[in-house]
């Protein structure tokens, strides 16, 4: 009786204290630079079996059902944003750096790992998490400030905004070779699995797509999607691989092919807050925090922070060659922070695979860092009071 | 086309776990296919009631029923038990709700037809009910020869059983129909004070019963322990109501996320200590509304935004929870019973609510809003038929088909009762615009 208690007044506890911390920072004119994210998992940690322990082994276990739909969900709200009307109106050359940059962040990643030893896919998860970015810190910066560069803040929010879609990509391939019914005994190959995954994927998408046809109260569309992504998440979690590829792909038929696309973008919006929070809290309590792999922090680290760089060079050289110059230095440097998806996509990594001990820890590390990095950039080069001058 | 698609899903996913080909052993992916069945399902089947004029939880119950383990097995009985704590979570969050819609001001206001109605029902359905019991024992021995203790002991325990009513159930009709007024309240009102009473006068009778069942004295502690249950309950629920108050004025954030790990402690408690769950959920929603009058709106908002998937889920588990299987073998017995209870909740609500001066609306409808019953009863029965040798089984088999009969019907009757007196879709006294439902809008 005590410890639920005592978990629930830590919680609000937290929660009352984040809050006036919050306002305090605002009174003097300051903003927290840790990732929102971060906090959640904090709260989950303290409120899990290492702490106050409100969370025991067996509820941790029922409510795993939660984090394959918190994945699921994430997947699902990122595929709402893959508009094909918007991408076929951007100018070939920016859909070419959207897609290269991240790439590039990707492979440097990827190619530590292997040069570091880890397994292929476990190199090609941590690209695939490397490449997620994160626009709204972007935004957060430069709230109440104005762009000291236009040009390279224009230039990092498309990155941003593209990034996304190359690291669910590279995700889902390599969910599919984590998975255990790819091994020979099974008889399923990885692309087979692979062809699965897009497949449940796109059945989902039309599923949702006739269920909430005709649908306009926001409430019955909502339950109708959770429903379907309930029902996605245990198809995958049943074949052993990811969920948030496959709800990337319903997600992305739900909003090109929908009637009335943004009703179901702005229900979605709505539940995915709440649920990525109950995702990070759950995470957080699960911890075990018994393993820090250093050979995977110094992969993210030292890989990401080397593809950011080549990538910010690429990204302003391309620029330059359609008249766009760029005038900050160390531009990929504005790439690093990472926000909710590249959380979702670790999550989603320590969640389906055995053997990722000690990944959540380092990543999470190797992100504050960035978190860190980035802001402190973004600060320095990109963003100026209003009235000011560049800084 | 939807529910060609909602069959076609339903087959893959039965035929896919009947075979069992190339899946990874995972309970939760099991249990959450089954899931996502019974949330289609049912908000199609809530679609397709509304169309007929009746209240969407009828069409959610009968779906489980449909889906559920003891019929086609869309739902395996292994994976109910891992939607347990959902079923749980859920009932806490309509147990918050219950306890927010409760206005000390009102009760006050309202105070003789409330007491006297749920005096009317706890002694009178119960000696009633048993009353009649026992004497359908002796024309229709279902149970088998028994002798006269035996006799009065399971008269009794079914007169109990048929006090209890379903608080979930009253509930969701009242948030459907967008209800407010003199019936709501008082239905809602006697219902949550009737449940806590159950409780006690269960205790109460279980222990007489089973002294007069076996040889073993009469043990009175039971009696105290509920007693003091239920006071831990309400004690403990007040002092989170305070503290989620001051979280409500203070923070005032994540509120739906607040709102289900208020229903995950209150849960814990349950499992760890001596208190009754959802007494502790009542009594939160009761504090935050009555003592947080002001930001008490935003959790009222929190708890409406959640309640639509919350009803699907969970009325569509107690429909899966339901054997159809029982019924067939004792439809007879618990036809009766359903017949003298629903005279009796009929009298007897009437008659204490005239006497008392209650409005005409509560005279002529609230008898209506005391029909259905779930969970407690189901509690009860389950009770029952664990620990009473011999004849517990058959009794709690009886008890679960009335049940089944009682939650089909009870939904239909509250919500017609709700249209009919004119409280659906009303506005509320706090300003916040309701729509203007009729049944099945």
């Amino acid at each position: 009786m005590l410890r639920g208690t005592v978990a629930f007044l830590v919680l609000v506890a937290f929660a009352l204290l984040g809050t006036e911390l919050r306002a305090a920072l605002a009174r003097r004119g300051l903003r927290a630079p840790a990732m929102e994210g971060l906090s959640f998992l904090a709260v989950g940690f303290a409120l899990g079996d290492r702490a106050f322990g409100l969370f025991p082994a067996d509820v941790l276990v029922t409510l795993r059902v939660v984090v394959l739909l918190g994945l699921a969900w994430i997947g699902l709200v990122f595929g709402l944003q893959i508009e094909l009307r918007v991408l076929r109106h951007l100018r070939p050359w920016h859909r070419r750096v959207g897609w290269l940059v991240p790439l590039l962040i990707g492979s440097s990643v990827a190619l530590c790992g292997f040069l570091l030893g880890l397994r292929p896919w476990l190199a090609l998860s941590l690209a695939a998490v490397a490449m997620a970015p994160a626009p709204s810190t972007l935004e957060g910066v430069a709230r109440g400030r104005v762009p000291a560069d236009r040009s390279a803040f224009r230039l990092l929010k498309l990155v941003g905004a593209f990034a996304g879609l190359p690291a669910v990509a590279g995700f889902g391939v390599a969910s599919v070779w984590a998975s255990p019914l790819s091994e020979v005994a099974h008889g399923l190959s990885q692309w087979q699995l692979l062809l699965y995954l897009v497949g449940i994927g796109i059945v989902v998408g039309y599923l949702s797509l006739v269920l909430v046809r005709g649908v306009r109260e926001p409430v019955e569309i909502v339950t109708l999607l959770i429903g379907t992504m309930v029902g996605l998440a245990g198809a995958t979690a049943l074949l052993g691989v990811s969920a948030l590829p496959a709800a990337t792909c319903s997600g992305a038929i739900l909003i090109n092919r929908a009637e009335f696309p943004h009703r179901i973008l702005r229900v979605a919006h709505s539940l995915e807050r709440p649920l990525v929070i109950a995702l990070l809290v759950l995470v957080g309590a699960a911890w075990s925090g018994v393993a820090f792999s250093w050979q995977i922090f110094a992969v993210i680290v030292v890989g990401r922070v080397l593809g950011a760089l080549i990538g910010g060079r690429v990204l302003a050289a391309r620029a330059g060659r359609h008249g766009v110059p760029v005038k900050v230095p160390g531009l990929g440097l504005g790439l690093l922070p990472q926000g909710e998806l590249a959380l979702g996509l670790l999550v989603a990594l320590v969640g389906f695979s055995t053997g990722s001990e000690g990944v959540l820890e380092a990543v999470v590390a190797a992100m504050v860092i960035h978190q860190l990095v980035g802001r402190w950039w973004m600060g320095r080069h990109l963003v100026r009071p209003r009235g000011g001058t560049a800084g | 086309m939807r529910w060609f698609l909602f069959a076609v899903l339903a087959a893959t996913s039965w035929t896919a776990r009947a075979l069992g080909v190339g899946v990874v052993e995972d309970r939760a992916g099991s249990a959450l296919i089954s899931l996502s069945c019974l949330i289609i399902g049912g908000v199609l089947s809530g679609e397709l009631a509304a169309r007929w004029r009746l209240p969407r939880i009828t069409g959610y119950l009968v779906l489980g029923l449909l889906a559920g383990p003891y019929a086609l097995g869309l739902e395996t009985a292994d994976d109910a038990r891992f939607l347990h704590l959902f079923q749980e979570l859920a009932l806490g969050l309509i147990a918050l709700t219950a306890g927010a819609q409760l206005r000390w001001r009102k009760i006050r206001d309202r105070a003789r037809p409330l007491a006297a109605i749920t005096l009317g029902h706890v002694l009178g359905i119960w000696l009633v009910v048993a009353g009649a019991t026992w004497l359908g024992l002796a024309a229709v021995p279902f149970l088998g020869p028994l002798t006269a203790a035996e006799a009065v002991a399971v008269a009794t325990l079914l007169g109990v059983i048929a006090v209890a009513v379903s608080p979930s159930t009253t509930i969701a009709v009242i948030t459907e129909m967008r209800a407010r007024g003199e019936l709501t309240e008082t239905v809602l009102g006697v219902t949550v004070l009737k449940d806590v009473l159950v409780l006690l006068l269960f205790a109460w009778v279980y222990a007489a019963g089973r002294a007069a069942l076996g040889d073993e004295p009469l043990d009175l502690s039971l009696v105290r322990a509920v007693g003091i249950e239920i006071i831990l309950s309400l004690v403990v629920g007040c002092g989170l109501g305070l503290v989620f108050g001051i979280y409500l004025g203070k923070v005032g954030r994540h509120l739906e996320l607040a709102v289900l790990a208020l229903a995950l402690v209150s849960f814990e408690l349950g499992r760890a200590a001596p208190v009754e769950h959802l007494l502790v959920c009542v009594a939160v929603g009761f504090a935050v509304r009555n003592i947080f009058g002001r930001s008490s709106a935003a959790f009222l908002d929190a708890l409406e935004r959640s309640a639509g998937p919350i009803y699907v889920v969970f009325f569509a588990l107690v429909g899966a929870d339901l054997d159809l299987g029982v019924f067939t073998v004792v439809w007879l017995p618990a036809a009766l019973y359903v017949a003298v209870r629903l005279a009796a909740v009929w009298l007897l609500t009437r008659l204490p609510a005239r006497v008392a001066g209650a409005g005409p609306s509560v005279v002529q409808w609230a008898w209506q809003g005391f029909v259905a019953q779930a969970g407690l009863s189901l509690g009860l029965a389950a009770r029952i038929g664990r620990e009473l040798e011999g004849i517990g089984e058959r009794l709690a088999t009886v008890v679960v088909a009335a049940v089944v009969i009682n939650q089909l019907v009870g939904p239909v009757l509250w919500a017609r009762a709700l249209v009919a007196s004119g409280e659906a879709g009303r506005e509320d006294d706090d300003g916040r615009p309701n729509g203007r439902p009729s049944i099945g809008d």
